[in-house]
């Protein structure tokens, strides 16, 4: 027996294979018709503030963040940069080489001066100034481009920590300082914190060289991000276990599937994040889609588990692992605690997975699982709405197509 | 003679009430999402999609073609809408999300009072109820002006997901408890609470209006 049969036969009423493929063809007419589903190439990513402070008293500071959503104002608010108003200027920023770009960032240089800040424990503030802007050229243009502002100031005399301060209508933003003492070869980062209302940063104490940071705060901190980017932000994910769990609520199926995508994208993610492997974000991105569209069409027209769509989930849990990994590179590692980071992250993903799956499970299957119109009514226009939406963002994302 | 009183009550309540609007956007939400929240937030929608779930669920039809004719309709509606497609006259036109908004009370009454009642009533007329039902639903989810138009077009779609996943609870609701009588009781007393919810959102609304 080289397969499960997850489904028994279905009652075969006379009128149920008629309607089944009359109700297939309109769902498809329709839905192509109310088709313009949100595309989440661009997701609003957080801007991620890098705080150097050496022995002597200087301040470098590396501010990662797409310009072009900066000067449009599209910010974390806006979970995809198309669902913001100006989205279209967004585009036509985003289409730009990349000394357009600094042109058209000049002007706001001010602006972005005026209002973020840096203060030490008593309000003084850094003046800062702007040393250098480094803009990635315009490459795939379905993701956003991370460009770096590098910052420089002096820390004033008698600083025992200090306060960042990234107003949020730039966008959330993630902080961390990194003290560095150069005649001793040693540095020190601190854990990275993740401002998402319009508040100063918690005091970046300056006194921190070479102490370990908590063990507990490490794997919180990552936690929280791999379960983030799956829940809510991480839509094609969510798609994604949702036609897994479509395909069967039933405890052995799912969590066969459900494990072999876990192993998969495990070990990818971590594969990637050391080096080992990198495939660019113009392939992962598409083919990610593309998985999401094919296990959903599978729903439709497969109901038995083989073990050739576990192979397939498997596939294509390796090629969701790297898009993982590009999210957590994104945030960076920490350093000293490499593998409890990784660890953590993904601890996260799969307790976002979870979620997915018992919201899905207490919200929709246990209701409806029963029903003699399950299928037809709920299996299959979730499970076509899932094959388009990937269809669209395949063709979305294929840079050339565009 | 009191048929005609009521007739006429309806017709006037009908024709001047005041639509309960609630189409503003939740900011920073996305458009989508705020589609899928829309039926949720107009109570005249959410009262409708229960009633309608309830009296289909409670009736004993066979097949899937009156739930899919009640979904082909919304999506129609939507479309219509997305679309700015007008069926009625520039007059009508003017005072349709009155129009509408009391057309879809008055069907959740019509459906939950059917539930209450538990009276079999012909194919045709569930037929109806539904094809007005889905399509005024459609209808009345006007995207705010403001949004560009592909983005009114994600906050339909998320209208049509949201209204297809409500749909399926009443439905589920009304089987499941037909079969034992005290279980039934059950449907027909949440029936009564929904007509109760739709002469209250009525009554509001003629109140605003004046």
């Amino acid at each position: 027996m080289n397969k499960l049969l997850i489904h028994k036969n279905i009652k075969k009423h006379p009128l149920n294979s008629w309607i089944q493929n009359k109700a297939i063809v309109f769902l498809l007419l329709s839905l192509f018709i109310l088709f313009p589903i949100p595309s989440l190439a661009d997701l609003v990513k957080p801007a991620l503030t890098e705080i150097n402070v050496d022995a002597s008293g200087q301040i470098k500071i590396e501010l990662r963040a797409s310009i072009e959503a900066l000067l449009t104002g599209i910010n974390g608010r806006y979970k995809n940069t198309k669902d913001a108003p100006n989205a279209a200027a967004y585009d036509s920023l985003r289409a730009m080489q990349s000394e357009q770009l600094a042109v058209s960032f000049d002007p706001f240089k001010k602006e972005l001066l005026q209002k973020i800040k840096l203060t030490n424990q008593s309000g003084k503030r850094v003046n800062l100034a702007i040393s250098k802007v480094k803009i990635p050229e315009r490459g795939y243009t379905k993701v956003p481009r991370i460009s770096v502002i590098y910052l420089k100031g002096e820390l004033p005399p008698g600083s025992e920590s200090l306060q960042w301060y990234y107003p949020l209508k730039f966008g959330d933003n993630a902080v961390r300082l990194r003290q560095i003492d150069k005649q001793k070869g040693i540095w020190n980062w601190s854990d990275w914190e993740w401002i998402r209302t319009d508040k100063k940063s918690q005091p970046l104490l300056l006194n921190k060289i070479a102490i370990k940071k908590p063990f507990f705060s490490v794997v919180k901190n990552y936690i929280e991000l791999g379960y983030v980017h799956i829940f809510p932000r991480g839509m094609d994910h969510i798609l994604f276990i949702l036609a897994l769990f479509l395909f069967s609520a039933k405890l052995k199926p799912l969590f066969l599937q459900v494990t072999m995508f876990t192993i998969a994208h495990t070990i990818t993610l971590g594969l990637s994040v050391i080096g080992i492997i990198s495939l660019p974000a113009n392939i992962v991105q598409p083919l990610i889609a593309l998985s999401i569209a094919y296990a959903g069409f599978e729903n439709i027209f497969v109901k038995e588990l083989h073990k050739s769509r576990l192979l397939l989930v498997f596939m294509f849990g390796l090629l969701h692992g790297i898009g993982f990994a590009t999210a957590l590179n994104d945030f960076g590692m920490e350093k000293n605690s490499f593998l409890t980071s990784l660890i953590s992250f993904n601890i996260g993903v799969e307790l976002g997975q979870l979620s997915i799956i018992f919201i899905a499970f207490f919200g929709m299957a246990i209701l409806f699982q029963k029903r003699p119109w399950y299928r037809i009514r709920v299996l299959i226009p979730a499970s076509l709405l899932i094959g388009l939406t990937g269809l669209y963002w395949t063709v979305d994302r294929l840079e050339w197509l565009s | 003679m009191k048929k005609t009183i009521t007739f006429s009550t309806i017709l006037y309540l009908c024709l001047a009430s005041n639509s309960v609007f609630a189409h503003g956007l939740f900011k920073g939400l996305g458009s989508f999402y705020n589609g899928l929240l829309h039926p949720v937030f107009v109570p005249e929608q959410i009262i409708t999609i229960i009633a309608l779930g309830l009296f289909l669920g409670q009736q004993a039809y066979q097949g899937h073609k009156l739930f899919f004719t009640f979904i082909f309709s919304l999506l129609l509606g939507l479309i219509f809408n997305g679309f700015n497609i007008s069926i009625f006259s520039a007059n009508t036109e003017k005072n349709l999300p009155i129009i509408i908004s009391n057309a879809l009370i008055i069907i959740s009454l019509i459906a939950s009072f059917i539930v209450i009642l538990k009276i079999n009533i012909p194919r045709i007329i569930a037929l109806s109820l539904l094809i007005a039902g889905g399509l005024f639903i459609g209808l009345d989810s006007t995207p705010p002006n403001a949004l560009i138009i592909r983005e009114q077009w994600l906050f339909l779609f998320g209208v049509g997901v949201a209204v297809y996943m409500l749909f399926l609870y009443p439905i589920t609701f009304g089987e499941y408890f037909k079969k034992v009588f005290w279980k039934e009781m059950v449907v027909r007393i949440l029936a009564s609470w929904i007509a109760a919810s739709s002469l209250m959102v009525w009554a509001i609304s003629f109140r605003m209006l004046n």
